[in-house]
């Protein structure tokens, strides 16, 4: 029983794991906790859903459509709504502009289909708005002003993350609709009995392929130019700057690799759960969040530890202690770790300067 | 007159009134003192279920039972205030998140709360003039709690700890005080939704409510008493005139919410910053 248990907590926790990797990814180079990262992991699952159903049911073709629609999708969301924020030069908004016509359209034509949208008259209405913002923007008529030396406040992300987190997820419900979708079975591992336990290969497959998707970000991020780039960046974006590197270009490859993971493990959830619904993202996301503090925002080694730490005491609490406070088990643990130990289990102690 | 009063208007008259109540407290927290909380929603939650069940269950009159909603929501920011508020920054916020979170599976799961049923039928206390006097009463009140050597103190916190501590000023208490005035705020706030929209459930309160405060506050200007009036009534009159597009309203909400934060990052009427 407990170590049946333990298989089920380890299979939650890789998920929790690889969504975490992408949140304190994200937080250690910008310091932004990206409240949209669970979308993402949201949308992940449903592309691999509509890519199983559509296109192909081979398993490695789902989950690689997915991780690279995923990435893509990572790269826009930084490019249109989080670098603005930290420079907001003409061109930067202009791309705010486009993003949010385009997402303003794609609502509209999964609902009503591409016929109705080149002759409503809404369409062209927000095609010449846009328009009009975008020549004011390019002649330098919109300003907008930096808040401070160091750009805008951190705050002022987190809303434009939870911004985004609710258009996403409302964007899915409208194309999807609102209920959940059940996935096709892409992946058939069987399951075996071992001393009255019962083993699901698929279990034993997310706990390996979690930990093999680990494995290769630690060696991009600790083995590789691109890593070395990012670990710079985390430490100072400026002294980084003076060494050549683009922090644009770093933060960037950043969302892409976490948006990848956070798709694989939507890919993932949705076989092994076999469902997926546009809502789903918050619950995760604030868990995989709550994971990665739980480690040590910022360090990749706390993030795994913290979320296969928080899928076992979430489903071992759920089993063996109250079943109906799943959603308070996590977030108990978080205040009791933070109130213990304040940076988490792998957290460094930065003192204080005066 | 009657053509601009009409009771659709006074209801959203009245919601913005509430929302600037408790908006006043989370900035007097997160604005004013610079610790962000993300579990302002557990507070009103609080005050709406404490002032339902005295009413119904003991029968306390809604005049004896608002101020103490917003006492004990006050008593729980404060002692959630002793052990959290050691914290910083980031993991401050994600403690009071997760602090909001347990609030709402206790309500669940309560007896005495109905559950995920909610409580229906709770009498309708807030008419729109109450509501409007009382966010009136707020704000005077917020107006002079900032303006004073208390405020002053808060503002210290905010812009640097260590240099407010060598100040003298007792930087435990303050925040401490700031967090259950503030909570106590919401406590009210939460008081009289309950009685304006006559049934609660947990799933009111929710973080994505917590969000949405903190949306209005940050759009409004954080800091500003101004802004957070703004704030509130653009955040709250949106989704209304975007009822007409039923499906859309939500997208467009979080489109509008990060144009604003792109075009305009210091909120409508703010120039101070937060400092996490």
């Amino acid at each position: 029983m407990v170590i049946q248990q333990l298989l089920n907590g380890l299979t939650l926790g890789g998920i929790y794991a690889l969504i975490a990797l992408g949140y304190t990814m994200i937080y250690g180079i910008v310091k932004l906790i990206n409240f949209a990262h669970g979308d993402v992991f949201m949308l992940g699952a449903f592309v691999g859903f509509y890519v199983a159903v559509h296109f192909s049911s081979n398993f490695i073709v789902v989950i690689l459509v997915a991780m690279a629609f995923c990435m893509l999708l990572g790269l826009l969301i930084e490019r249109t709504a989080y670098r603005p924020l930290r420079s907001p030069s003409a061109s930067n908004l202009i791309g705010t502009v486009i993003m949010v016509g385009v997402i303003a359209a794609a609502a509209f034509l999964g609902r009503n289909g591409m016929n109705t949208l080149f002759t409503s008259a809404v369409f062209y209405e927000g095609l010449a708005l846009i328009g009009v913002v975008i020549f004011l923007l390019a002649k330098g008529k919109i300003r907008v002003k930096h808040a401070g030396a160091s750009g805008t406040s951190r705050i002022n992300a987190l809303i434009t993350a939870i911004g985004m987190s609710i258009v996403l997820s409302n964007t899915v419900a409208i194309i999807n609709g609102p209920q959940r979708v059940t996935f096709p079975p892409v992946l058939e591992l069987g399951s075996w009995n071992v001393a009255g336990m019962n083993i699901s290969g698929l279990q034993l497959f997310i706990i390996t392929a979690s930990l093999v998707l680990m494995f290769i970000l630690y060696f991009i991020v600790h083995k590789t130019k691109a890593g070395m780039a990012m670990r710079a960046v985390s430490q100072n974006i400026n002294a980084a700057r003076l060494m050549g590197i683009n922090p644009d270009k770093v933060i960037g490859f950043t969302f892409a690799l976490g948006s990848a993971l956070a798709a694989a493990a939507g890919v993932l959830v949705g076989v092994f759960y076999t469902v997926a619904d546009p809502n789903m993202g918050s619950m995760y996301g604030l868990k995989a969040f709550v994971a990665a503090v739980f480690g040590g925002i910022g360090s990749l080694p706390g993030a795994m530890v913290g979320g296969f730490a928080l899928g076992v005491a979430e489903v071992f609490g759920v089993a063996f202690i109250a079943p109906a406070f799943r959603d308070a088990i996590a977030f108990g643990i978080l205040i009791l770790v933070l109130i213990i130990k304040p940076t988490g289990i792998f957290g460094s102690n930065v003192k204080e300067k005066v | 007159m009657d053509a601009i009063f009409n009771s659709y208007t006074l209801q959203i008259i009245t919601m913005c009134c509430i929302n600037i109540i408790i908006v006043q407290g989370l900035n007097l927290i997160s604005g004013i003192t610079g610790q962000l909380s993300l579990g302002h929603a557990a507070f009103m939650s609080i005050g709406a279920y404490t002032v339902t069940l005295l009413m119904l269950d003991l029968n306390v009159p809604f005049w004896l039972a608002l101020p103490l909603a917003g006492l004990i929501a006050g008593l729980a920011g404060f002692m959630l205030g002793v052990p959290i508020l050691r914290l910083r920054g980031d993991y401050l916020a994600i403690s009071t998140l997760g602090f909001g979170e347990i609030v709402r599976v206790l309500f669940l799961n309560s007896t005495t709360t109905h559950g995920a049923l909610g409580i229906s039928s709770i009498p309708h206390y807030t008419t729109p003039l109450i509501s409007v006097i009382l966010a009136i009463v707020g704000f005077i009140v917020m107006f002079n709690l900032t303006n004073c050597r208390f405020g002053l103190a808060l503002r210290g916190i905010r812009e640097d700890e260590i240099a407010a501590e060598m100040m003298g000023v007792n930087i435990a208490k303050y925040k401490m005080l700031a967090f259950a005035i503030g909570t106590g705020f919401a406590g009210i706030g939460g008081a009289l939704y309950a009685c304006q929209i006559t049934f609660i459930s947990p799933g009111d309160f929710a973080f994505t409510r917590s969000f949405e405060q903190l949306s209005m506050l940050v759009l409004g200007g954080t800091g500003s008493l101004l802004g957070v009036a703004a704030g509130v009534i653009i955040l709250t009159v949106i989704p209304e005139v975007l009822r007409f597009a039923t499906e859309y309203r939500m997208v467009m909400y979080g489109l509008a919410l990060l144009i604003i934060m792109v075009f305009r990052p210091q909120g409508l009427f703010g120039n101070i910053r937060v400092n996490l």
